[in-house]
């Protein structure tokens, strides 16, 4: 099982990387920015479980990045990591195909809970 | 039992504050279904609501679309709320046969309050859930009335009411119940089409928001003790309102086709059964099947519908730009001016042609008209900013820990939208002083015999062609002492000509800049804006502002403003070659100098001895650019304005009169070039005027 990360914040992908492992979900992908996202995302060799992408991002935002991602791949379930309660970006981003948003911080064990409940078929 | 209801009282609070998409509230509602489930399993009690199906359902989601699982889970809260509330009633209910629903009751039972609920903390949650929903109803309630067909934000409204009906039914809040009950009815009819939303129906709906409120808030004030509410509770009188509401179901509901026939006359009770009845086999309408009966004529029917098709009020609107709006405008000011010149030309060739005449003056009519009609398309009832005013004055008094009641009249009348923006700061400012330093609090009320609930009313009126407004509190007035003394220390009068005051110049005192009466800073008011401000603010589209007020009694501030800001009254003076408007709010008298008056200070400046006072003079030329002029003070003509509650005397070679100016902007290099005028005009002969820019003058005077 494969998690894709973007965020241009190194500290967040560590939390996100290690609340993962800490369940035991081990392999993960990630990128900085939405560029390097786009770039890993276009030459990738395996199946992606569930993408984590932050929404505010330098070069390609996250906003930018789902709409590119669905346009190749429309059904892996994305969820978009927020600072702010930005309900209209939000509301954008489920209408550009995003499964949900999660709003930072977070609850580790929430967290997990939502990753679960995505990925379980 | 109670700790399920807490339990879907917590889940309907997430259900509603969800959108699609929201994980973490996604991931509440399954846990606290969760919660449920175990609660239903557990109780034998219960088991009429173990909903399997469901409860798997819920589980299997990953993401809750609004539309499909919704309404079961709403269906299944409400079935769980019913049960509590007949098992609430049952458990209370006991050799108590007296309750009939069906009777009408206009006045407190005895036993209306019976199932009141003694419970501290669930009357906290039942407040606080309640007042939340208020806030949203409230929001999208100004939402709609600028989209009246937004469906969602009906939705919330009604949610709103429903909520707060089913809560306080089980609660035995019963008022809080009625109307909720009576709103939730109107709701419905708004929801399904039947009423249109307009501004009455709005009104009523904000009334509705603000009287739960102010019963939320006596729970509040009270500290959610039940014998003291119950006391006020039933001083407060829900049945005038309740039947009010009533009536406008009455009034709007679209009558139907049957309904309208029985009225008037063509068709009785039995034979509208008898359609009814076919109705119910074949695929008619009701009209068809009453002409094929040969119950009433096609003329009847005709006319049914007609009569169907009035009593339901349509409006529709077109969205136009205010750039749009306020272009149209300026070319219909154009076209006013360019008529009058025709006018003028052809009177002075005088052809005596009487088509010409006639022709002109039709031209004129019609040219009225078109402004007219022109100026109302950008006329907003200032019931706008009412409905916004009342939720200051919900929110003030509900920080204060103070209860409130507005009351508002006129709110239909209509002014300028661009005044709208001007003066809504203002009025929020003094609604706040009157709900902060205006209206007692209750006990002061109380022990000083007057009502303990406080009151501000709001109200508007033409008065010719301004709009006069006016804020008026119960409270406890403005002492004029304290003006004084307030005015002293700051340093504003002089200790000399105190006595020299009228109660007019005392109020006056409390606008200029400087002046504070707050004895202690709140968190409402006495944020460093002072009622300066506000006269400011006021001024600068050319109104005045008026305070009139009884210690112990009332407080009342007026505010004068003109209906729009395109058309001015001004007041057309010639100085040099060129004619000058200022605005005609500011000038106090017109005066034909006489030497024997005028006194020169060292400095050159002049002075007019008029009425015991001294009033600077200024020259008016100087700052027009007309520097070519007779200083012959004798050959002038003086304009006394009143300025910053201070007289100055403005020198100007003559005066035409008053007029109603269109105001028209100048071009920007002549605005760069001379700041002190606010815009131009063209007057009926042609000839061009300036309108002065009173605030931009002084300033460069005083320079």
């Amino acid at each position: 099982m494969t998690f894709f990360i973007v965020d241009d914040s190194a500290v967040l992908r560590t939390i996100v990387k290690s609340t993962l492992l800490s369940y035991g979900y081990k392999d993960t992908i990630e990128a900085e920015d939405g560029e390097d996202a786009l770039k890993k995302f276009n030459t990738l060799n395996k199946k992606v479980s569930l993408f984590i992408l932050d929404v505010n991002m330098p070069n390609l935002n996250g906003l930018e990045l789902l709409e590119e991602i669905r346009k190749k791949d429309s059904k892996t379930p994305i969820i978009m990591l927020t600072t702010e309660s930005d309900k209209e970006k939000m509301i954008l981003a489920k209408e550009l195909g995003a499964t949900g948003w999660i709003i930072k911080p977070f609850d580790k064990e929430k967290f997990i809970k939502i990753i679960e409940m995505l990925i379980k078929k | 039992m109670k700790e399920l209801f807490e339990i879907i009282l917590n889940l309907e609070k997430y259900l509603y504050s969800y959108d699609e998409g929201d994980l973490l509230k996604l991931l509440e509602i399954k846990e606290i279904f969760e919660e449920i489930e175990n609660f239903i399993i557990n109780d034998s009690n219960l088991s009429d609501f173990n909903n399997n199906e469901l409860f798997e359902t819920i589980r299997a989601l990953n993401n809750l679309k609004k539309d499909n699982i919704y309404d079961s889970i709403a269906d299944f809260i409400n079935s769980i709320k019913n049960k509590f509330t007949n098992y609430n009633n049952e458990n209370n209910i006991k050799n108590d046969n007296k309750i009939n629903e069906s009777v009408q009751m206009n006045s407190y039972s005895d036993d209306y309050f019976i199932h009141f609920i003694d419970d501290k903390d669930m009357l906290i949650k039942f407040s606080d859930e309640i007042k939340e929903h208020l806030d949203n109803a409230q929001m999208a309630l100004l939402d709609l009335e600028y989209d009246p067909s937004n469906n969602e934000n009906i939705n919330k409204v009604f949610r709103c009411f429903h909520t707060a009906k089913s809560s306080s039914a089980f609660l035995g809040v019963k008022n809080i119940e009625e109307i909720s009950h009576a709103m939730e009815d109107l709701l419905v009819l708004i929801r399904d089409k039947k009423i249109n939303i307009q501004s009455e129906i709005i009104d009523v709906i904000f009334y509705g928001i603000g009287f739960i409120r102010d019963l939320i808030s006596v729970l509040i004030n009270n500290d959610y003790n039940i014998t003291k509410t119950i006391d006020i509770y039933i001083k407060i009188n829900i049945f005038e309102y309740i039947e009010k509401i009533k009536r406008i179901i009455e009034t709007y509901h679209t009558k139907k086709i049957g309904e309208i026939l029985v009225n008037t006359g063509k068709l009785d009770d039995d034979s509208v059964k008898k359609i009814l009845d076919k109705q119910t086999h074949e695929n008619k309408k009701f009209g068809e099947i009453a002409i094929e009966e040969k119950l009433i004529s096609q003329n009847d029917l005709r006319n049914a519908i007609l009569n169907q098709s009035l009593s339901v009020k349509k409006i529709n609107y077109v969205k136009v730009s205010n750039e749009r709006l306020n272009n149209l405008i300026d070319m219909v000011g154009e076209l006013v001016i360019i008529q009058s010149i025709i006018k003028d030309m052809l009177k002075e060739q005088n052809t005596g042609d009487q088509f010409t005449g006639r022709n002109t003056t039709q031209l004129e009519a019609i040219t009225t008209n078109i402004k007219n009609i022109v100026l109302s398309m950008g006329m907003v009832p200032i019931s706008e900013i009412f409905n916004k005013l009342r939720v200051v004055i919900r929110n003030t008094s509900h920080e204060l820990g103070k209860t409130i009641d507005v009351e508002m009249v006129g709110e239909n009348t209509e002014l300028d939208r661009n005044i709208i923006e001007y003066i809504y700061d203002p009025l929020v400012h003094l609604v706040r002083n009157a709900c902060d330093h205006g209206i007692e609090t209750q006990e002061i009320r109380e022990k000083n015999n007057k009502n303990p609930i406080g009151k501000v009313i709001i109200s508007a009126n033409h008065k010719g062609s301004s709009i006069e407004i006016s804020i008026k509190d119960d409270g406890k007035g403005i002492n004029k002492q304290k003006i004084i003394d307030n005015a002293l220390k700051n340093e504003l009068i002089n200790p000399d000509n105190i006595s020299n005051l009228t109660n007019k110049d005392i109020y006056n005192l409390m606008f200029l800049p400087g002046f504070s009466t707050a004895d202690r800073v709140t968190e409402i008011s006495g944020r460093g804006v002072g009622l300066d401000v506000v006269k400011k603010n006021i001024e600068n589209i050319h109104g005045k502002i008026d305070i009139s007020t009884e210690d112990g009694k009332f407080t009342n501030f007026i505010i004068k403003i003109p209906l729009t800001l395109a058309i001015i009254d001004g007041f057309v003076t010639i100085v040099g070659e060129k004619k000058y408007i200022l605005p005609f709010v500011i000038i106090d008298e017109i005066i034909v100098p006489d030497k024997n008056n005028i006194s020169f200070l060292e400095n050159g400046e002049m002075l007019l001895f008029n009425r015991n006072k001294y009033i600077s003079l200024i020259w008016s030329f100087e700052f027009f650019n007309e520097i070519d002029y007779n200083k012959d003070i004798e050959k002038k003509i003086i304009i006394i304005i009143n300025y910053e509650n201070k007289k100055y005397g403005i020198i100007v070679d003559s005066v035409v009169g008053k007029q109603e100016i269109v105001i028209k902007s100048l071009n920007e290099v002549l605005h760069v070039y001379r700041k002190i005028f606010s815009g131009g005009t063209i007057f009926g002969d042609g000839s061009i005027g300036f309108v002065v820019d009173i605030d931009e003058f002084m300033e460069n005077v005083k320079k």
